[in-house]
């Protein structure tokens, strides 16, 4: 694999992963715009615990259990707002966390930190398989139907005994840790973490591929993230311009299928046109 | 026979507005209950009461000798209060056998709610129990569509089957048959007959006094939140309150007015008794 082809798939991976993280509070019903300050949580645990001689593997994993504990503290107060309140309120965690980095010196501060362990793309895939099993088994047990139910019908969820506060909390603490590995997986393959790179826009674009991939399935933000990963490259040769033909993708996109790209009727279809009664 | 539902001066007001205004109510353990009344009544209110939307502002509602004012709404159904609703409250992203599998939520253990995925045999009790109360509705071969742009009465027959799923002891059937023709109606009503347990206590809001007649041994009707009449269903749909009730007082004709040279008074003029 060629060094342009590695990158391209590192960042693939780092973003289904991320993808995930926003898809499962997404699926609730709830838009986490903090998935950048748990990325960054995961990726300098993950960096700090490496550097000190951890495995890499206990490292990633401290990274994913660091951004869990830190979701589930925060979803405990943010999970009392509502809508647009609670978006806003994730946004300043995220923000909160970014300004911290920037100013702890311990992680070199604005000046970035080199991370000493390499990963490469191979064992990134695998992680991101073990991201993916998790999700698919997930949303087909019960807390998978809870997840919908709540995200369709809250109230109507909680008359048949669904603990609705605590499928929300959950959710994003199951997010959190998602954006924990998603970021320990970005410092471990690039090496060096700048706090700037945590921010705002990696939350949306995370978001983006969840939405536009789908949120009826678990496999929309699969597609989601890659789709949107690969068209801006595909639309490199165009220089400038590519900004251009990615948002009218996406407009195109939200006009044509504003569910996403991939969702139950379309694969309820699929099945019955294979099938033909 | 014991009460298995007492509703004991219950009121319930929306900041100056008297919804239900101290109704007390008995509905005996088995029995099939019917509520009756116009539009604003408060029937589905009493159902909102019973399943924990609202709460009440007086009295107090009574399941089986305890009181149920502060069991909080998730808490209702592990108390075995089931019920459907007026306004279809199907997940529409859900299909059919998995909203009627919601309806078991509170039954299922915490680790089979969070481990086993739905399609292994760890649930396979639980598809089977779904799939055998969506059969005895005729939902059989719906149970892998999505709810969403399944008919009417489809959708009527899920919210039945999902209440009828969680093996309530209490059911609450909020309108089962509005918006059904008569044919459905005419099923519906075979089938609720039919499937539903003896055990279970049934009160059913139904705007059809003649579903109501067909299903129920027992019926209270309502206005403006006040019991008007109580009895067997064809006494009260016969209660002159209740007929008045649905159809309004009886205007006074052109030949029950006063002439007007016998009264000296116009011979039109505005009734103010008119509602």
């Amino acid at each position: 694999m060629s060094g342009y082809a590695s990158q391209i798939a590192a960042i693939l991976i780092v973003n289904i992963v991320a993808a995930y993280s926003a898809y499962m509070p997404l699926a609730c019903g709830q838009l986490n715009l903090g998935i950048a300050g748990f990325m960054a949580i995961g990726a300098y645990t993950s960096a700090v615990l490496s550097n000190h001689g951890f495995a890499l593997e206990v490292s990633i994993l401290c990274g994913a259990c660091a951004s869990t504990i830190a979701g589930f503290a925060v979803s405990l107060p943010v999970l009392r707002a509502r809508g647009i309140y609670l978006t806003i309120a994730t946004l300043a965690f995220s923000e909160v966390v970014a300004a911290v980095l920037l100013n702890l010196h311990v992680v070199g501060a604005a000046s970035g930190f080199v991370v000493a362990d390499h990963m490469s793309v191979v064992p990134m895939f695998v992680t991101m398989l073990i991201v993916l099993a998790v999700v698919g088994w997930l949303s087909s047990t019960r807390f998978g139907l809870c997840m919908t139910a709540v995200r369709n019908d809250g109230r109507g969820a909680a008359v048949f005994g669904v603990k609705v506060r605590r499928v929300e909390v959950a959710a994003l603490t199951i997010g959190a840790g998602f954006a924990g590995v998603a970021g320990a997986l970005y410092a471990h393959h690039f090496n060096y973490l700048e706090a700037q790179h945590f921010n705002v826009l990696l939350s949306t674009y995370a978001l983006l591929y969840a939405l536009l991939g789908g949120l009826q399935t678990p496999f929309g933000p699969l597609i989601g993230a890659v789709v949107f990963t690969l068209v801006p490259e595909i639309l490199r040769s165009t220089d400038q311009w590519r900004y251009v033909g990615f948002g009218i993708c996406i407009i195109l996109l939200m006009l044509l299928r504003p569910e996403g790209l991939l969702t139950k009727r379309l694969i309820h279809e699929l099945r019955f046109r294979r099938r033909p009664a | 026979m014991m009460p298995l539902l007492f509703l004991h001066g219950v009121s319930l007001t929306f900041g100056g507005l008297s919804v239900i205004d101290n109704l007390d109510i008995q509905v005996r353990k088995g029995s099939r209950c019917g509520l009756i009344g116009p539009n604003g009544a408060g029937k589905t209110t009493i159902f909102n009461l019973l399943s924990g939307v609202y709460r009440v502002t007086a009295g107090q509602i009574l399941l089986d000798d305890e009181p149920i004012d502060d069991v909080p709404l998730d808490r209702r159904i592990h108390l075995g209060i089931g019920r459907t609703f007026q306004n279809l409250r199907l997940m529409k992203q859900l299909t059919v056998l998995q909203n009627i599998m919601l309806g078991q939520h509170h039954l299922v253990g915490p680790w089979t709610r969070i481990l086993a995925p739905l399609a292994t045999p760890w649930n396979r009790c639980w598809r089977e129990e779904a799939i055998d109360v969506a059969d005895t509705l005729g939902l059989r071969e719906d149970i892998h569509r999505l709810a969403q742009g399944l008919p009417y009465g489809v959708q009527k027959r899920i919210e039945v089957a999902r209440a009828l799923v969680g093996r309530p002891r209490l059911l609450l059937l909020d309108e089962p048959a509005a918006g059904l023709n008569s044919n459905e109606r005419n099923e519906l009503a075979t089938v609720l007959a039919t499937s539903l347990p003896s055990e279970t206590t049934v009160l059913i809001v139904e705007h059809d006094t003649d579903f109501v007649r067909s299903l129920c041994d027992h019926a209270v009707a309502l206005n403006f939140g006040q019991k008007i009449a109580e009895g067997d269903p064809a006494s009260v749909c016969r209660h002159p309150l209740v007929i008045e009730a649905y159809l309004g007082k009886d205007e006074p004709t052109y030949h029950d007015l006063p002439t007007p040279a016998a009264s000296h008074e116009p011979a039109f003029r505005r009734n103010d008794n008119a509602a």
